[in-house]
């Protein structure tokens, strides 16, 4: 793991780099300096920045636009940010995973992310684009984890001091245009369906689970991937308006170097292609699932179902991660199509990849050695979006701003583990189908609630069907069968009040299975004098009847946070754009 | 006894009189004389060519006041007229427009293709004269693409001045054009008169956040509209149903946003109140459109400074001010479509010799009061690729004040010198599936 190496040095030589840069083109930048924002004010430069730095806006340290030459379209811009949680009750959290062999300590401390977003956009002419965002991230150890991560054999005797440090670039990409092609070609992430909270045919990206819930924090989440990304305008055809269509070809070599130092080193030897797939949390980790106890027959007390009965020996099965390979076979790709018709925006997609989250596949047989192997098993997915504003007739209707959204995608082989013992590997597939209707209401003007904001709800409503009629399809890693009709609706509600300054918003998510809600409403606060700054305070709560409910969320019940995130914003170039 | 009653009226007649002499203002003058200087001590005898908007903040009877030391110099009115090829335009296709009658009770007009559609609005039937002086600014001449760097300031009653956001405006005229080296209708641009792209670049918070509102053809059409949003790294489709609904962080509505027409005009009815020349800053300096100002207050060398109840207003420094001969109408929900309409009445001042519309509006509530007024400070920008025209440009060399008298606010919207046809060019900005069709959406951060 060359990444892993002197984690601190590398990460001192970026900075230096960076600081170097910076000054190099404030000097080039130097005679050019815009700042006609400060200079406006008829006080030193460097007394309006600092002025500025508490109080101002996003006035840009150097303004390079009027700059000649090539300087005069770079743009360097990004945020500090720090988020400090708290467990909602880290005495129960104690229990956490103890039947399955954790120990957690009581420590409260559930979060303590900083986070520093660097965005650099390169813009050289009208056709032609670059954009580089670069994280770094420092998070300590946390005493809630200590000494209660999955080692190399499942026991949970591990920390992970740097586990959730990285320091790595996120997008990287050109775009270029030429007459109707325009190509984007670099690290990117790609967002197709309607959905504003479920993943139905939002198929490409990977996410990164592990330092967060990924419901609550969908984009932050996101791992990107290197890829060919490639728009054609089509003409217009009939009714058929604003018709394109876009390809998308991802590289089977996605590397990521950090954040994937398992203490259970399940990618050793892939890191090449670990930035392909999902990254879970840690065995054990803050953001891991509640553990099914009962792994094997020989673990599990009479009576009581094994999340793998395939597995006949006394012995717990070892794990291991086979990530989908370095070779051309394990490219990804797939195309959608855009139209707009009779005002409804209508896309169809067709995406040829392999899972993003792994399946455990029995390995060996019940006479030899009997292992877990988690695999990411090829799909072909096809898919439908539409939306359109619906406008009803009458005084109240006709100004209700209505807007309504669907997707459906359909999966041809989706895998489920099964605890049907003549299934040796524990694994069987079925296609399924994955809908999604959802009713917003933008902007609602509702003097009642605040006479300088509006409203703005979303209700969706997500439907997942597996198609096959077998019954005894269960969650990964759990003996509890699957829905073969998985329920969630999502509320959302916002508004702001002091024009802005005081945003709320109320966002829960609800399953049946369980009566399991997930809530995450949060408050952000902006000052009226400046929104350089900002606060945001959140809390992630779970309810839930069934923690074994790997769907619905259930898994996560009693891990309730508070968070309190403080985000500081910095223009440092300001470049045409 | 005596009888006091002779002295009574005689007394009364006396303070009566002197009531009416103190009441009594000079006459007012037909015109105002170039380099006269305007101030909070005069101004009531230029009160005539004020829109209410401005008179208010004169007066300080509200909660908004003028600067104490202001200087408002007024100049020799300078002519703005329409381009020679909408001129034309209007020549050739303004016989056969006419006002349809719609069954809402409003009114929209049939065949139009380019230039003014109603060259003579005066001609004609008295009781529609405002439609057609409507209708005029509703299609005034627009280039076929603008682009210009915009600034949100925000002042609260609190003396809070801020600028909160910094965007870029790309707006493209897609049907009825009237510009040299452009057709008259933009091939692929889908059933669409105007759209408008406005992408975020500060704050951090909302950077790359990109809002598409595209005006369809058929005026009786609500806007389409598209949002771009970062966190969710996809656009969604809005609605513009809720035409009240305040803009994010801003004292506009969403109907505010046409910068003095609102959407959907055939549920209002049309008034026309007469001439009236104003006041108005159309030739501003045009260096003080090269900066938007400080973090927290506009470029002082141009503005006086807002603070809590004083206006951020122009210097003279900002240019000269002219009279503007405009033609004034009132915008009235129709009855069925009033309850719940965020105003009561719009009154527009549009320039008689270019429809501009925006130059001063006054929004008024429910009961009356004068609830927001407009006044806009710009200079004419030149239209490549002709001699001499020149057009008063959406997104460009222009800066929006909205006072909002009854919430104590105000939004002040500096936006700079931009470019104007070919010369965006190589900036990428006449590229029509970027800029003017919901896939330029998927092409963000993307």
């Amino acid at each position: 793991m060359v990444a892993m190496k002197h984690p601190s040095g590398k990460c001192l030589r970026i900075c230096a780099l960076a600081l170097t840069t910076f000054f190099y083109i404030a000097i080039l930048a130097q005679p050019n300096r815009a700042l006609a924002q400060n200079e406006a004010a008829g006080e030193p430069w460097y007394t309006q920045w600092g002025t500025s730095l508490f109080t101002g806006s996003n006035v840009a340290l150097l303004d390079v636009r009027s700059s000649p030459g090539w300087i005069s379209g770079l743009s360097v811009s990004g945020y500090l940010q720090n988020t400090t949680g708290m467990w909602a009750n880290s005495a129960a959290l104690t229990d956490f995973g103890r039947a399955a062999g954790e120990h957690h300590g009581a420590n409260s401390l559930s979060v303590e992310r900083n986070l520093l977003q660097l965005d650099t956009n390169y813009f050289l002419n009208g056709d032609n684009r670059f954009f580089l965002r670069f994280w770094g991230v420092y998070e300590p150890p946390y005493p809630w984890e200590e000494h209660t991560i999955a080692g190399p054999t499942g026991a949970y005797d591990k920390s992970q001091s740097s586990f959730y440090n990285r320091y790595d670039l996120r997008d990287a990409f050109w775009s270029t245009t030429n007459g109707p092609l325009t190509l984007f070609l670099g690290r990117q992430i790609v967002t197709w369906g309607e959905s504003i909270a479920f993943r139905v045919g939002d198929v490409v990206n990977p996410q990164d689970l592990s330092w967060n819930f990924g419901f609550a924090n969908l984009e932050q989440s996101r791992l990107p991937l290197w890829m060919v990304h490639p728009f054609l305008n089509l003409p217009h055809l009939g009714p058929f308006g604003a018709n394109f269509i876009e390809g998308i070809w991802t590289t089977p070599w996605q590397p990521a170097y950090t954040s994937v130092d398992y203490a259970d080193q399940r990618y050793q030897g892939q890191y090449d292609v670990a930035g392909a797939v999902n990254l879970l949390p840690p065995g054990g980790g803050r953001f891991d699932t509640y553990p099914y106890p009962y792994t094997i027959t020989a673990q599990a007390p009479r009576g009581v179902q094994a999340a793998f009965p395939q597995i006949r020996g006394s012995v717990s099965p070892s794990q291991s991660y086979r990530l989908p390979a370095d070779t051309w076979a394990n490219s990804t790709e797939g195309f959608r199509l855009h139209t707009l018709v009779e005002n409804a925006e209508i896309t169809a997609l067709y995406w040829h990849a392999h899972q993003l989250n792994p399946t455990p596949f029995v390995t060996g047989t019940s006479q030899s050695v009997q292992n877990l192997q988690f695999r990411y098993p090829d799909l072909n997915d096809i898919g439908v979006t539409i939306n359109r504003p619906i406008y009803l007739q009458g005084d109240f209707l006709s100004s209700m701003p209505f807007v309504l959204r669907s997707e459906a995608v359909w999966q041809d082989r989706t895998p489920f583990n099964t605890v049907n013992i003549a299934r040796p590997s524990g694994v069987v597939y079925s296609s399924t189908l994955n809908t999604l209707v959802a009713l917003d209401m933008d902007n609602v003007n509702a003097p009642w609630l605040s006479s300088t904001g509006n409203l703005t709800t979303n209700l969706e409503w997500n439907n997942y069907t597996i198609l096959s009629p077998n019954k005894d399809m269960v969650y990964s890693g759990y003996a509890e069968r699957w829905r073969h009709n998985e329920e969630n609706l999502l509320f959302n509600a916002t508004t702001s009040w002091w024009w802005g300054a005081v945003a709320p918003t109320a966002v829960g998510i609800y399953n049946p299975d369980g009566n399991t809600w997930e809530f995450f409403p949060s408050v952000v606060l902006t000052p009226p004098w400046t929104n350089k700054y900002l606060v945001s305070l959140q809390y992630i709560g779970i309810l839930s009847n069934d923690k074994y409910s790997s769907y619905a969320g259930g898994v996560f019940k009693g891990k309730s946070i508070f968070l309190m995130q403080f985000q500081y914003n910095f223009n440092l170039i300001q470049g045409k754009s | 006894m005596i009888n006091k009653a002779p002295v009574l009226v005689g007394v009364m007649l006396i303070f009566g009189m002197a009531a009416a002499a103190r009441s009594q203002t000079p006459p007012a003058p037909a015109a105002i004389p170039p380099g006269t200087v305007i101030n909070p001590l005069n101004w009531r005898q230029y009160k005539a060519f004020m829109s209410a908007g401005l008179t208010t903040l004169f007066e300080g009877s509200t909660f908004w006041k003028m600067p104490k030391d202001l200087a408002l110099e007024v100049g020799p009115t300078v002519s703005i007229p329409l381009p020679k090829k909408y001129l034309e335009d209007t020549e050739k296709y303004s016989a056969q427009v006419q006002l349809i009658r719609l069954p809402t009770g409003g009114y929209v007009p049939k065949g139009y293709v380019a230039g003014l559609p109603f060259p003579k609005p005066l001609q004609g039937d008295p009781a529609l004269i405002g439609q057609r002086i409507f209708w005029n600014s509703y299609y005034r001449y627009q280039p076929r693409v603008q682009h210009a760097p915009g600034y949100t300031y925000t002042l609260d009653r609190y003396g809070n001045m801020t600028q909160t956001s910094e965007s870029k405006s790309i707006f493209s005229q897609l049907a009825f054009l009237s510009d040299v080296d452009f057709p008259r209708t933009v091939s692929d641009a889908g059933p669409y008169y105007f759209a408008r792209y406005t992408e975020q670049i500060a704050p951090e918070q909302g950077k790359y956040s990109a809002v598409l509102d595209l005006t369809p053809a058929d005026p009786t059409a609500l806007d389409e509209l598209y949002e771009y949003v970062p966190t969710l790294r996809k656009s969604l489709r809005l609605s513009q149903a809720a035409r009240c609904a305040p803009v994010f962080g801003s004292d506009y509505l969403i109907d505010d946003q046409n910068d003095g027409p609102p959407g959907l005009p055939q549920l209002f009815e049309i008034t026309y109140l007469g001439e009236k020349k104003i006041l108005a800053l159309e030739h501003a300096n045009p260096a003080a459109f090269q900066s938007p100002g400080t973090p927290a207050q506009l470029d002082q060398r141009y503005y006086y400074n807002g603070a809590s109840g004083v206006i951020p207003f122009p210097k003279p420094a900002m240019g000269k001010w002219e009279l503007r001969d405009t033609y004034v109408i009132s915008l009235k929900r129709l009855p069925q479509f009033a309850k719940g309409y965020c105003y009561a009445q719009r009154v527009l001042y549009i320039d008689k010799e270019n429809y501009f519309g925006a130059g001063a509006v006054d929004l008024y509530g429910a009961g009356g009061d004068l609830y927001k007024a407009q006044i806009v400070f710009l200079y004419p920008a030149p239209i490549p690729g002709t001699t001499h025209d020149v057009a008063e440009l959406l997104t460009g060399p222009y800066t929006g004040l909205l006072v909002n008298f009854r919430n104590k606010h105000a939004t002040v919207e500096p936006n700079l010198n931009s470019c104007v046809n070919a010369a965006c060019a190589k900036d990428g900005y006449l590229d029509v599936s970027r800029y003017a069709s919901p896939e330029g959406l998927m092409k963000i951060v993307r």
